[in-house]
């Protein structure tokens, strides 16, 4: 069984406080820009996306359609 | 009154008295049952002294004890009361526990004694008795016997190398319960550093209150002294108070700001979800989409359905497995209600507010189990919400995950 590497969303010092729900917000955010930024499936933006996934919570709606688009445009 | 005692009993009670040598020694003076063993005389009896002699009317003369060379005859027909199988028993079973004792080296005598009883069990039964002192003359560490024996008292909760912690509320329990991480521990020592000094302020307040009601008793002292300045007395009885909360803040800033700096990265995050009336765990560090993550729920395993030695009301069916010694982040947040994750031994208690997301670093110092529970009202059920967290070693913590995460995609997907 190979080891599984432990790593996650890294520390933000933009997001020092208790509250992360900006932090989670803006993970998915930057993510979104990317991808508008360098295209659909591109390897760098495939790190924002881990650091969304490991924040947000699965049931927060961040799948809606039309969400990703307004998110891009932020 | 002891005059009809068996010779059983008398032993017993000594090997209960006695440690484990003594009990090796008695054995070689006093064997099992003598067909013409003469009683003992009371003053004769090393470690029982207040017990009078078996059959006070045979008279003997009482040799030397390392002279006594008997062997088990059968029924004793001078003292039909003796029975020589439980005799027998009874020297089987110390027997066991010393050798135990011999071969459990670095263990406590509290420990060998433990070990022996669950291996032997209090057992009747002369040849299962036999057999595990033949296993453990024979085979010694290696054995079954010896095997069985560690995983007895292991199992009955005797840790071998050291005490009992305490990592769920138990009953009347008045002191903190033992901390599993860095934040719990500065928590305790901040708690006896304040202590000290309650007990102090404690003491004085309360003997000048006494001192004042006792000495101004109207009837004892019916004109209370007029004094009304006095300087110095003033000047220190401002100066001192203000100092002490000096004493007390300055460790009590020192922890505060301590746990709310963040300066190692996590290794991992687990998301702690809180529901109406169960917990939701995510492990979302290792999905490669936006397919679901490693997710579980965690219900409390009802009352009619506890195993024996589980504890009512804080187990649950599928616990939070974290490694040891690594830097978590743990994200509380609800799916409906205000809820609260707490965990005593890990100094944890973060609210989980509906919409928000809130953070807590910890790093859990020792494997084990701790417990915890819901903290803030959820409705009806908040008492049934616990929260189980189990701290494995790092190099296991892959595969536990991912057995978990085999079945959980499978289901999921």
């Amino acid at each position: 069984m190979a080891e599984i590497e432990l790593k996650t969303a890294p520390a933000d010092f933009r997001f020092p406080t208790t509250n992360q729900t900006r932090h989670c917000f803006t993970r998915y955010v930057e993510f979104h820009r990317c991808l508008a930024a360098k295209g659909d499936g591109s390897a760098e933006c495939e790190r924002f996306a881990k650091y969304y996934r490991s924040l947000c919570p699965g049931e927060w709606p961040l799948h809606e359609p039309g969400l990703c688009i307004h998110a891009s445009e932020v | 009154m002891f005059n009809n005692v068996r010779r059983i009993s008398l032993f017993d009670e000594k090997s209960l008295n006695s440690t484990s040598s003594d009990t090796a020694s008695m054995w070689n003076d006093f064997p099992s049952v003598p067909s013409d063993l003469p009683p003992l005389p009371a003053d004769s009896v090393p470690s029982v002294p207040s017990l009078p002699s078996i059959a006070s009317d045979v008279e003997v003369e009482q040799p030397a004890p390392s002279n006594y060379n008997y062997e088990t005859h059968g029924i004793d027909e001078d003292h039909p009361g003796l029975n020589p199988d439980s005799e027998r028993i009874v020297e089987l079973q110390s027997d066991i526990h010393d050798k135990l004792g011999e071969l459990m080296t670095n263990k406590s005598d509290q420990d060998v004694l433990s070990a022996a009883e669950a291996l032997h069990g209090e057992s009747n039964n002369i040849p299962f008795l036999e057999h595990l002192l033949d296993d453990l003359n024979k085979n010694g560490i290696e054995g079954e016997a010896y095997k069985d024996a560690l995983d007895l008292s292991n199992r009955l909760g005797i840790l071998p190398d050291k005490a009992a912690l305490c990592d769920a509320a138990e009953p009347w329990q008045l002191g903190f319960q033992d901390a599993a991480s860095p934040m719990m521990q500065g928590i305790i020592d901040l708690h006896h550093d304040i202590f000290f000094f309650l007990i102090l302020i404690l003491v004085f307040v309360s003997r000048i209150l006494v001192r004042a009601l006792w000495h101004f008793h109207y009837q004892k002292n019916p004109i209370p002294q007029r004094i009304v300045h006095g300087t110095t007395i003033e000047i220190l009885r401002t100066i001192f108070p203000s100092i002490i909360p000096m004493f007390i803040a300055i460790p009590s800033f020192a922890l505060l700001y301590s746990m709310d700096e963040v300066v190692v990265d996590p290794a991992i995050t687990i998301k702690a979800i809180g529901h109406q009336w169960y917990r939701t765990y995510e492990y979302s560090d290792y999905n490669s989409s936006d397919e679901q993550s490693l997710t579980f729920d965690s219900y409390t395993i009802p009352e009619d359905d506890l195993e024996l030695g589980q504890s009512r009301l804080l187990e649950v069916d599928n616990r939070v497995v974290v490694p040891a010694k690594t830097h978590l982040r743990i994200i509380v947040t609800p799916a409906d209600v205000p809820h609260s994750w707490a965990v005593p031994s890990l100094g944890v208690k973060c609210d989980a507010v509906p919409g928000r997301l809130n953070q807590i670093s910890i790093s859990v110092q020792r494997e084990g189990v701790y417990y915890g529970q819901c903290s803030e009202i959820c409705g009806t059920n908040h008492a049934f919400t616990p929260i189980v967290v189990e701290a494995v070693p790092s190099k296991d913590y892959g595969s536990r995950v991912s057995n978990q995460l085999i079945p959980q995609t499978t289901g999921e997907a």
